[in-house]
């Protein structure tokens, strides 16, 4: 079962994200969070438990938070124990300055220019899955 | 000057006189005659050698004669060249002389032509002596400037003057031999007029310490003023830009997101079974998602309407009046949130302004207050007009969530800014009045707690009156 967060204000782009989830008919449990404290906290607390989580989409431009504060708190807090989760940036316009932040966050695997399509999240998946075998 | 030798004259009959007179006895006198045969050779040879030396003498006389004349010679010839080293000295001196005066000329030249102050400054005494030029700069007459360094440093700018004296000090002390910086001195009409200072020192003492100083001051207030301008007008531009990247990158993805969501949203429909329940949500969601997408389009059609150096006409406005016509517009909003607003424009009633700001401040503030409320209570606004140093000013209080300014001062008039969700602000709305206040010469300012509230405060044509 692939633990996966996913972290966006557009609450229509959670909408169409839990339906694309459905359609890959991938074994993945999902939690979304609208607002980025709130999920803050629940990343904070899920690790505190020793339970992991492997993926983490991040949407960049977010009230509060932006998703590069998300992560800067993480950081602060957690940074040893995210190293086991794949992180994406997700954004509705990537742009060469998001590029550029993202060489200051070594632990983000890459940006995702909503929507995501099914091929993507197969795709990354599948390196989960295979991450997880290896050391099996 | 050359004596023959007399001895010469006495020595021959002298032995001969003292014969005669001593009684000698025969055989000695016999041997005397043997010795007066041998006697008479020595005097001839005597004399002959007293000729040699008279001889040799006026030789070495001659000889001597001779040297002395090659060293008057010698005497001469060097007499000769050092007249003519002289003379070619006299001759280096006229053309130094010459060239100094060129140099004068030249000096007073430029010193006239560019203004150029020019002075003397004895360190110890603190006099110091101004040219004409100085005190032409300074706007008064020579005769009006005191000789010393009270003329020069106590008309220095008050912003300027202890940076000022703390350079002449690190300066003289430095050991460096000049020094250049430049400040505004106060001329005779009251004026501030930005000077560039060149010292350097002219003597020193066997300590290195300096004696005597010479300064230049040249007038550069035209140069100053528009570099000045230059530097403020790239920082205005250096903004400006930065706003527009802002711009560019907020804009596109809000454009961005609810295009893609209808897109998305529109390939969820199911076009087999119109009635499936679930098309509902999704046609509800494409609703929400174009009423997104045409309140983007409509906040960017205002700022793009914005023009640069666009003047909106002003009047005098009624507070009162103008307040009650934007809480009667958004009347709905106060209602559903049971919020209350209280106004207080006794102190100013009346303000000159642009109608359309004043409305578009106040609708974005007093619904920013009351979508932006405290949880657990129902909003009060409160708004208030006041004077302060003949400047109006504007407060419009809440009791709401508050912001974090620690985190989000930077951040809070920037586009599309959001600090709460549960509320359908875009975040452009501070960002546009701050840029409409700002057009009018005004500002805007914040200050907040967090859950106690939040209080802007708008100070009109803050920039007009200098």
């Amino acid at each position: 079962m692939i633990e996966l967060f996913l972290v966006d204000d557009d609450d229509i782009n959670n909408f169409l994200f839990s339906h694309l989830l459905k359609k890959s008919e991938a074994n993945a449990s999902l939690q979304s969070f609208t607002n980025p404290l709130e999920a803050l906290q629940a990343i904070k607390a899920r690790i505190a438990d020793q339970n992991a989580i492997d993926l983490l989409l991040l949407d960049i431009n977010m009230p509060l938070l932006s998703g590069w504060e998300v992560l800067e708190e993480l950081r602060a807090d957690t940074e040893s124990l995210l190293k086991n989760t794949r992180i994406y940036m997700l954004s509705s316009s990537v742009h060469a300055t998001d590029m550029e932040q993202a060489s200051i966050y070594p632990e983000v695997s890459g940006f995702i220019s909503k929507p995501i399509s099914l091929d993507q999240l197969s795709g990354i998946f599948a390196e989960i899955e295979n991450k997880v075998a290896k050391p099996g | 000057m050359i004596n023959p030798p007399r001895h010469l004259f006495y020595l021959s009959p002298l032995p001969i006189k003292s014969q005669t007179k001593t009684v000698i006895p025969v055989e000695i006198r016999d041997r005397r005659k043997q010795q007066k045969i041998f006697s008479l050779g020595p005097v001839l040879l005597a004399n002959f050698a007293v000729s040699g030396i008279y001889f040799l003498s006026v030789l070495a006389a001659l000889i001597a004669i001779v040297a002395l004349i090659k060293k008057i010679r010698q005497y001469q010839k060097e007499l000769d060249l050092k007249s003519a080293a002289l003379a070619d000295q006299t001759n280096y001196r006229e053309q130094a002389e010459a060239l100094a005066e060129a140099n004068r000329v030249l000096f007073d030249v430029a010193v006239e032509g560019v203004g150029l102050g020019v002075f003397t400054w004895i360190v110890a005494t603190k006099e110091i002596s101004y040219n004409q030029q100085w005190a032409a700069m300074m706007g008064y007459k020579l005769w009006e400037v005191e000789p010393n360094s009270k003329a020069w440093l106590d008309h220095i700018h008050p912003q300027e003057t202890r940076t000022v004296k703390a350079a002449i000090i690190y300066f003289l002390r430095s050991g460096k031999d000049h020094y250049q910086f430049e400040h505004r001195v106060k001329t005779k009409t009251g004026e501030w007029k930005w000077i560039m200072a060149y010292l350097k020192v002219q003597e020193r003492d066997s300590n290195g310490k300096a004696l005597k100083v010479t300064g230049v001051h040249l007038d550069i207030d035209d140069m100053k003023h528009k570099q000045l301008e230059l530097q403020k007008i790239t920082r205005e531009l250096m903004h400006s830009n930065t706003e527009l990247q802002k711009f560019a990158y907020i804009t596109s993805h809000n454009l961005r997101a609810p295009a893609v969501n209808l897109l998305s949203l529109a390939e969820l429909y199911n076009y087999t079974k119109p009635d499936d329940e679930f098309n509902v949500e999704v046609v509800r969601k494409i609703h929400k998602s174009s009423l997104q997408l045409n309140e983007t389009l409509n906040d960017l059609i205002e700022i793009v309407s914005q023009k640069p150096g666009h003047v909106e006409p002003t009047q005098n406005l009624n507070l009162a009046q103008e307040t009650h016509n934007v809480l009667n517009s958004i009347d709905y909003l106060i209602k559903k949130e049971k919020a209350q607003v209280n106004l207080s424009f006794d102190h100013v009633p009346e303000i000159n302004y642009s109608r359309k700001i004043l409305h578009s401040v106040l609708l974005n503030l007093v619904s920013n207050a009351i979508k932006y409320k405290a949880p657990d209570r129902n909003p009060i606004v409160n708004i208030r007009s006041y004077r302060v140093g003949g400047n109006n000013f504007l407060d419009v209080t809440d009791n709401g969530q508050g912001i974090d300014l620690k985190k989000n001062k930077n951040k809070l008039f920037g586009l599309y800014q959001r600090f709460s969700r549960k509320t359908d602000g875009k975040g452009l709305g501070l960002f546009i009045i701050k840029s409409q206040i700002e057009a009018m010469n005004g500002t805007i300012s914040v200050d907040s707690n967090v859950n106690l509230g939040t209080t802007f405060t708008i100070e009109f044509n803050k920039f007009e009156r200098n």
